[in-house]
């Protein structure tokens, strides 16, 4: 763990909010395909996260996410805001025809630099690359 | 409570509900009361602006005339929307009786097309074999559907939800609500879990009991008599029920397509005066049931049909078809060729949200409110009210107590704000803030200064970090010196509202893949679309202030926030600030 100041997010303190702008910077940087009219995919990969317990910086707030056992794909109605918010906030766009996939609105692009939470832990830092390699594999 | 025996929050709160509704309504719920008086007629008929004339069984009309239901009439559906459209003053109970006579017309509806299926799985989880054992427990379970509709707004109190999100914060209730989820598989609320209960507790089951030994034998042909399951009633009232092959039932109550869903888009957009319709008739002749997976990853469903001892229910290991273990269940569900009756429900329930319940006026006076009770809860914990005690205060409450705070001098600001509330002294918006109010770096920062808002964890800090430093900023002016923020901030009626962004319908969850193939929504449905040109245009972060210091207002709103979002540009204030002042 390294020492992080007050504006920066460490695997203990980052919100799912915030570990979810970062992911779809990274997945924008890395295009990787992010799916948005079916969001099982999304609750998959949150899912696996929640159950990888001793993964090196994790997330201590996927402790606590709650999935819905109601259907064909464990849920997580806090995942879904989340993703429903960055759109709403102008954060993401779904410009595409059949609104299949989410992209990155070009003017939050152009000053990603601006928005991305600072990250003040190595371990987080590696979670996130690890977190889009495994989000590579299952939303292409 | 029997089956609730590990979850003590659960139980502490059906206890208390339990002994509360003994005290307060002894002639009702007391051992010793002599309540009902009279012989009761198996059923009756009542009339209901929306739905028409409906038949109510004895066991109904006995729960419908306790204190507990009656209450509802005096609560209005949508809270304080009557200060904008004057005709939307219909009670909760109104709604209630329409949720019961919906779900009994799904039910019927599902009989009629699925009655093997359904006799079936009543064969498997009653363990009957007989014909008419069989038609008994279909009574019986459309008797607990019915009772659960009937049941399932108990929680509400004043001006309903305004108020919910005020007791909602009662750490008895939220540790409660976090039980009940774990015991439903799925996130449950504070009011779900009143009414849920409500529905387990022993002075309910006495008083039924009473109205059965009144119950007045002639004429009861047709009528079911027999006994009800309680139990599976508060699990119906959560969307459960204590079989996966039953399960549909517990969607006829809450789900996506649910009777409530269909009750209120309707009662709310005729009582308010909008021409918002959608194909009822449809709906009934093409509601059906598909046989699906119900996923179990982390076992929540095998412990709940553990707790009901549910027969025959197999949870099937993850194999090459599933990555999770899973349960066959019936689900509610409607096919492709309906699919324009799932549009106009979006439709309808997108221009509820838009012309009624995030109207500006209704979020002053609702955002107000809830304010006013804040301050009523903190005053109550000061006076040594313990949390049981004010959570009694709600179970009582009726949209009436708003009034009578607000002829109570002694309540101080607590009366002000009431007297402002009753007669519309509102707080206008003076800065409105979507995603679609800047361009270029600007939309950046914006996006991110609203993600700040609207993070749900760290959201509520955030605004109160805004709310902050409006407060000393309005300090340092005229009229507010020496105040503390609190107080400036409270005296010119600011505040920052976030409404909770509408939740649209799971399109790939209703729509039946029997004869359609998977995923068959996608691509056909533009609800997406829709829900875009929603929130980009109709969906707002406000901040309000008193009429009277709304250029002061305005201004700290906007130093403050150019602070801490980093948005310089003139032009952009001058867009989002509201020009009335």
């Amino acid at each position: 763990m390294n020492s992080s100041t007050a504006d920066q997010v460490t695997a203990n303190d980052i919100s799912l909010g915030e570990f979810v702008t970062l992911l779809v910077l990274q997945f924008d940087r890395q295009q990787v395909p992010m799916p948005f009219q079916n969001e099982e995919k999304w609750h998959r990969l949150f899912y696996a996260f929640k159950t990888e317990w001793d993964k090196p910086g994790r997330p201590a707030f996927l402790n606590k996410l709650r999935f819905d056992w109601d259907g064909r794909y464990p849920k997580a109605m806090e995942l879904s805001e989340c993703l429903h918010t960055l759109h709403l906030n102008g954060f993401l766009s779904v410009g595409n025809p059949t609104y299949d996939t989410l992209s990155l609105d070009q003017d939050v692009r152009q000053n990603a630099d601006k928005v991305r939470p600072e990250v003040g832990d190595a371990q987080l830092e590696e979670f996130l690359k690890y977190s889009t390699q495994k989000a590579s594999g299952l939303f292409r | 409570m029997g089956f609730l025996d590990n979850y003590p929050k659960l139980s502490g709160v059906g206890a208390e509900v339990d002994a509360f509704l003994r005290r307060k309504h002894p002639g009702f719920f007391a051992a010793d009361s002599v309540r009902p008086y009279l012989e009761l007629k198996p059923r009756k008929v009542i009339h209901d602006g929306v739905w028409g004339t409906f038949d109510f069984t004895w066991r109904e009309l006995a729960i419908l005339d306790t204190p507990l239901v009656q209450r509802l009439r005096d609560i209005h559906q949508i809270g304080l929307a009557y200060q904008v459209y004057p005709s939307a003053r219909h009670s909760r109970l109104e709604h209630t009786l329409g949720v019961l006579v919906m779900a009994s017309r799904i039910f019927d509806a599902l009989m009629a097309k699925h009655r093997s299926q359904v006799r079936d799985s009543v064969k498997v989880v009653f363990g009957t074999s007989t014909d008419e054992e069989v038609g008994l427990r279909i009574e019986q379970l459309k008797q607990e559907l019915r009772i659960a509709a009937m049941l399932h707004d108990v929680g509400h109190s004043l001006h309903s939800h305004a108020s919910e999100r005020v007791f909602g914060k009662l750490q008895v209730l939220k540790e409660a609500a976090e039980e009940l989820s774990d015991f439903a598989g799925k996130g449950k609320g504070a009011g779900e879990v009143v009414s849920f209960c409500v529905a387990l507790a022993p002075c309910l089951r006495e008083w039924m009991q009473r109205a059965e030994a009144k119950l007045h034998k002639d004429g009861t042909r047709g009528v079911y008599d027999g006994p009800v399951d309680m139990e599976n009633i508060a699990l119906l009232i959560v969307g459960r029920s204590k079989h996966p092959f039953l399960q549909f039932l517990g969607d006829i109550i809450s789900s996506d397509i649910d009777a409530d869903k269909l009750d209120y888009l309707l009662r709310d957009s005729t009582s308010a005066g909008l021409p918002l319709r959608y194909d009822v008739d449809m709906y009934l002749y093409s509601v059906q049931l598909d046989l699906d997976q119900m996923k179990d990853g982390e076992g929540a469903l095998e412990k709940l049909y553990g707790h009901t001892g549910a027969t025959g229910a197999e949870r099937r290991p993850a194999d090459g078809g599933s990555e999770y273990p899973y349960y066959e269940a019936y689900r509610l569900c409607l096919p492709k060729r309906a699919m324009h009756v799932l549009e106009q429900i979006v439709i309808c329930k997108m221009m509820l949200f838009s012309y009624v319940y995030h109207h500006p006026k209704v979020r002053a006076a609702e955002g107000l409110l809830e304010r006013m009770l804040g301050s009523l809860v903190e005053l109550l914990k000061n006076s040594n009210k313990n949390e049981w005690e004010i959570l009694e205060w709600f179970l009582e409450a009726t949209d009436a107590d708003l009034r009578l705070l607000s002829r109570d001098a002694a309540m101080g600001t607590i009366q002000e704000t009431a007297y402002r509330i009753v007669n519309r002294l509102l707080p206008r918006e003076i800065i409105r803030l979507s995603a679609s109010e800047a361009v270029g770096p600007q939309k950046a920062l914006l996006a991110a200064f609203l993600g700040k808002i609207r993070d749900k964890a760290k959201g509520p800090g955030f605004v109160k970090t805004w709310e902050t430093a409006m407060g000393e900023e309005l300090r340092k002016r005229p009229g507010f010196e020496g105040l503390s923020w609190e107080n400036a901030l409270a005296k010119a009626g600011i505040w920052v509202d976030v409404p909770k962004a509408p939740k649209f319908e799971d399109t790939q969850k209703v729509v039946s893949r029997s004869n359609s193939g998977r995923d068959m929504a996608s691509g056909m449905f533009p609800v997406h679309a829709w829900q875009q040109g929603y929130t980009s245009y109709r969906w707002y972060v406000r901040v309000y202030a008193y009429s009277q210091f709304g250029v002061a207002a305005k201004e700290c709103a906007k130093a403050t926030m150019k602070r801490l979002s980093g948005i310089e540009s003139d032009d952009f204030y001058k867009g989002v600030e509201r020009v009335r002042f």
